[in-house]
């Protein structure tokens, strides 16, 4: 009798957690859903190549954002790429006994998950406030900082995957510290590593907040650094809030854009680690 | 069935996928006494050994043919309870593997599933503990965690706890390859004493220990039975070449 | 190489030194300091307890209190978790115990697919359609369940408008959930199968095993996802910003709506006209990466002592 009740308790329980992932998969198809119905139907040609309208008048486009958000994010990586990794190159080469560097790699891990605001508070008083007006350069240096302590933590764990035994085969022939970096361990982590620049990117390429206050917005397309200008993510928050229906729609293909290229980002970051791992070493051993 | 047969086995084959992994394997386990299953590594002992408990069904893609007789019953048979049957058949693995819990709610695990508390539950505990030879070792520190056990305490831990629900058979995966010699000697003895009260199914690679405790040994090779006997017989005049080979060490 | 190796070598060791020193050091080092500075004035004027306490937020009288902020963002976030965290663990066991082979990728595509959703698609999709719906049906449904209860009654009264505490809430739990799930899915995964073997030979239920083994076992992960998902809710801006309604006020019901640190920041930053109203925007700025960094901080050392412990 008691062995029938914990099969119904089982019975229960695991059915529960069934739900559980038909909840999830319910909200996904809700959210996807809609964004592709509502993307697509105002997907326009136009959208890439107008710049907006007049607020009010109907039509136009949003080549604007598009250059502007591109150009922005772009610029973010080339200055986040090398310093986060000459970061976890440190810590995973150099750091590993000291324990004030790992404490350092702990707290740069922690920083991974700051609030993406903050960087845009902090670029709006040394940028900003000193230039006197909204500028494309503060949201872009908001954005680096928020990319480096994400693409030094990748970097630190792919080259930590990398078995041991391979540095001291290099070491038992004679090389520096640096060559051996260089020539072996980065090569071997290299697709990784790979992979956590482009997660980097995905996740930068969707950020707003930081983007509020610092590069703001701009009507116009605009190559200038030192004046504001558009990027996607902001103007669908404009948008979005705005009175304006053609807005709403707008925003909506644009939306779609944007969530379809993090995507494209995040799935070419799966398949580069997938390939990466088909070559004949398994660094499946942590040191 | 014979009365002093406690499980019968036969033409049990035994499929991994497609891949048929044992091969028509007939043979008793008789109560009471220690039956050790020897051979090369990959000859199947393992794969066997869990058919015994049913423990390949927590996996997708196997599949049994054949008939394994426990209590008057075919434990394959589809609708057989396997709660009941795997609180009846136990299992201790090579590995120690103490749950992460007070050495006292370790082996009084299989007890609170099967309802037992109060004063039964602490008696019943206390006598597994006895019986495994560990009481002595841990009776002033029964509420400390488990991991805080050497490797042979915590596998004669887990012997506790697997005989702490009274199984009929206890079946035993190269119990004593992960320790020590001394370690390995205290289990061997434990087990011997454990043959009057339950049937105990013994895999190991070390013909030496086979030898030592059993009373019958089975040889596989290659997912068949080969040879099962009399322990003395099966080392001293075995029947068939391939045993005398993998017995003198000529392979495996 | 020799002699120019060798400098070569103690060169790039320091540079590569350095940008170490600035991600974990000096990079944080100098947000504080730069929000420190900058709240100064606010601090001048309000102090520290009396700032996190006074709930008025008033420009026109130029009296700035932080409360309703730091209350509206405490709230949202825990029920946030409260919410997310049964799912992302009932997520992870039906991945890893129940799914056959092919579900599981297709479940956990789906999460990594829900975590990559770019939290302004949460924030419009929410606005625009979820708020509609729990405002013409969800929320005035609850209403009519729970108004006949005291407690419960409280709690869903209000002009049911679906931009207030549940919506956003509701959001904020959807967006923790992926994250959740998968480290709790890839702790599960790291339990030795002869542990969960051990169990079931002693006649356990899958569900036994789940609840005795495999969870005690895990706890150090998922209490670390736990908390880290915690620190990520509190700063998130832009799914907040869209649904809680920037009102500067303590909510008394789930219906009603709020405001969070990160919403004000996001809605005021630009429109701060004096340098003590910018100043207490910064001194918000301020208590959230305290705040944050505090709960993060946390949720580390306590991943990092557990592991020790069970190594």
């Amino acid at each position: 009798m008691r062995i029938y009740r914990r099969k119904v308790i089982n019975g229960v329980m695991l059915f529960i957690s069934f739900l559980t992932a038909l909840y999830g998969l319910f909200w996904l198809f809700w959210i996807l859903g809609t964004l592709f119905v509502n993307g697509f139907r105002y997907l326009t040609l136009d959208l890439f190549l107008q710049d907006p309208t007049p607020p009010g008048i109907e039509g136009g486009g949003l080549r604007h954002a598009f250059v502007g958000h591109i150009i922005i994010t772009s610029l973010a990586t080339l200055i986040g790429i090398p310093i986060g990794v000459c970061a976890g190159i440190y810590y995973a080469e150099y750091g590993r006994n000291s324990k004030f560097f790992m404490a350092l790699k702990n707290i740069t891990d922690i920083m991974v998950s700051t609030p993406s605001i903050i960087m845009g508070a902090v670029m709006y008083a040394l940028m900003v406030v000193p230039f006197k007006q909204f500028n494309a350069l503060s949201g872009i240096l908001a954005l680096a900082l928020l990319m480096v302590p994400v693409i030094s933590v990748t970097t630190y764990e792919m080259l930590d995957l990398v078995p041991h035994t391979l540095r001291e085969a290099a070491y038992a022939l004679g090389a520096y510290k640096w060559q051996i970096i260089k020539d072996v361990t980065l090569r071997a982590a290299k697709f990784g590593i790979l992979t956590g620049i482009l997660l980097g990117v995905a996740r930068i390429s969707g950020e707003t907040a930081p983007l509020l206050f610092t590069s703001f917005n701009n009507a116009y397309l605009s190559f200038d650094l030192f004046k504001p200008m558009a990027t996607l993510t902001v103007t669908v928050f404009n948008y979005i809030m705005g009175p304006y229906d053609y807005w709403h729609k707008q925003a909506w293909a644009a939306a779609l854009f944007l969530t379809l290229l993090v995507l494209v980002l995040s799935l070419l970051a799966k398949a580069l680690l997938y390939f990466g791992t088909l070559n004949p070493f398994k660094w499946k051993e942590k040191r | 069935m014979k009365k002093n047969i406690e499980i019968e086995v036969k033409n049990l084959n035994f499929y991994y996928g497609e891949k048929l992994v044992l091969k028509n394997i007939n043979l008793s386990i008789y109560r009471n006494k220690i039956t050790a299953l020897i051979g090369p590594s990959g000859c199947g002992k393992t794969t066997f050994l869990r058919c015994l408990n049913r423990m390949h069904d927590l996996y997708v893609g196997n599949r049994y043919e054949g008939e394994i007789i426990f209590e008057g019953k075919n434990i394959l048979d589809k609708n057989v309870d396997l709660i009941s049957l795997r609180a009846k058949i136990g299992m201790v693995f090579q590995k120690p593997t103490p749950f992460p819990m007070s050495i006292f709610d370790n082996v009084a695990y299989g007890l609170r599933l099967k309802g037992i508390k109060g004063s039964e539950l602490k008696e019943r505990v206390e006598k597994a503990l006895i019986d495994a030879a560990l009481w002595d070792e841990v009776k002033d520190k029964l509420r400390e965690s488990a991991f805080s056990l050497s490797g042979g305490q915590q596998q004669r831990l887990c012997i506790a706890r697997a005989i702490a629900v009274e199984p009929k058979v206890l079946l035993f995966d190269e119990p004593t390859s992960a320790l020590d010699p001394i370690s390995t000697s205290k289990i061997e003895e434990l087990i011997v004493k454990l043959k009057s009260k339950i049937t105990i199914v013994i895999v190991t690679h070390n013909m030496q220990q086979a030898a030592r405790i059993s009373d019958y040994t089975a040889f596989m090779y290659l997912g068949e039975l080969i040879e099962i006997g009399p322990t003395e017989k099966v080392f001293t005049t075995p029947e068939k070449k391939l045993t005398e080979d993998y017995i003198t060490g000529r392979f495996g | 190489m020799g002699k120019r190796g060798h400098y070569l070598e103690i060169i790039i060791k320091n540079f590569l030194g350095f940008w170490a020193l600035f991600s974990g050091f000096l990079f944080p080092f100098i947000i504080f300091l730069i929000l420190f500075y900058e709240s100064r004035l606010a601090i001048k004027n309000f102090g520290i307890v009396k700032f996190l306490t006074t709930s008025t937020w008033d420009p026109v009288s130029q009296t700035f209190g932080g409360l309703t902020m730091i209350v509206g963002t405490l709230i949202s976030t825990f029920i946030a978790v409260l919410i997310a965290a049964p799912v992302a663990i009932g997520i992870a066991i039906f991945i890893t115990e129940l799914a056959p082979s092919w579900l599981k990728g297709v479940i956990t595509s789906a999460i990594e697919l829900l975590a990559a959703i770019p939290s302004i698609i949460y924030g419009m999709w929410g606005f625009l359609i979820l708020a509609n719906f729990m405002r013409s049906y969800v929320e005035p449904f609850l209403q009519k369940i729970f108004s006949p209860f005291p407690l419960l009654g409280k709690l869903f009264s209000g002009p049911p408008t679906g931009i207030d505490v549940f919506t956003t809430s509701l959001v904020l739990s959807i967006m923790i959930i992926p994250f959740m799930a998968s480290v709790v899915k890839d702790s599960f995964n790291l339990v030795p199968s002869v542990m969960k073997e051990s169990a079931y030979s002693l006649g356990a239920t899958k569900w036994e095993v789940i609840k005795d083994v495999v969870i005690p076992y895990t706890i150090s992960g998922i209490t670390g996802g736990l908390v880290l998902s915690t620190g990520r809710a509190l700063g998130e801006t832009m799914a907040v910003t869209f649904l809680a309604g920037n009102v500067a006020q303590i909510p008394s019901s789930l219906f009603y709506p709020f405001t969070t640190i990160t919403v004000a920041l996001a809605n005021q930053f630009t429109e701060a006209d004096t340098p003590l109203y910018l100043s207490s925007l910064f001194y918000l700025s301020l208590i959230l990466f305290v705040l944050s960094f505090i709960i993060l901080s946390f949720a580390k050392i306590m991943v990092l002592r557990l592991q020790k412990r069970w190594k």
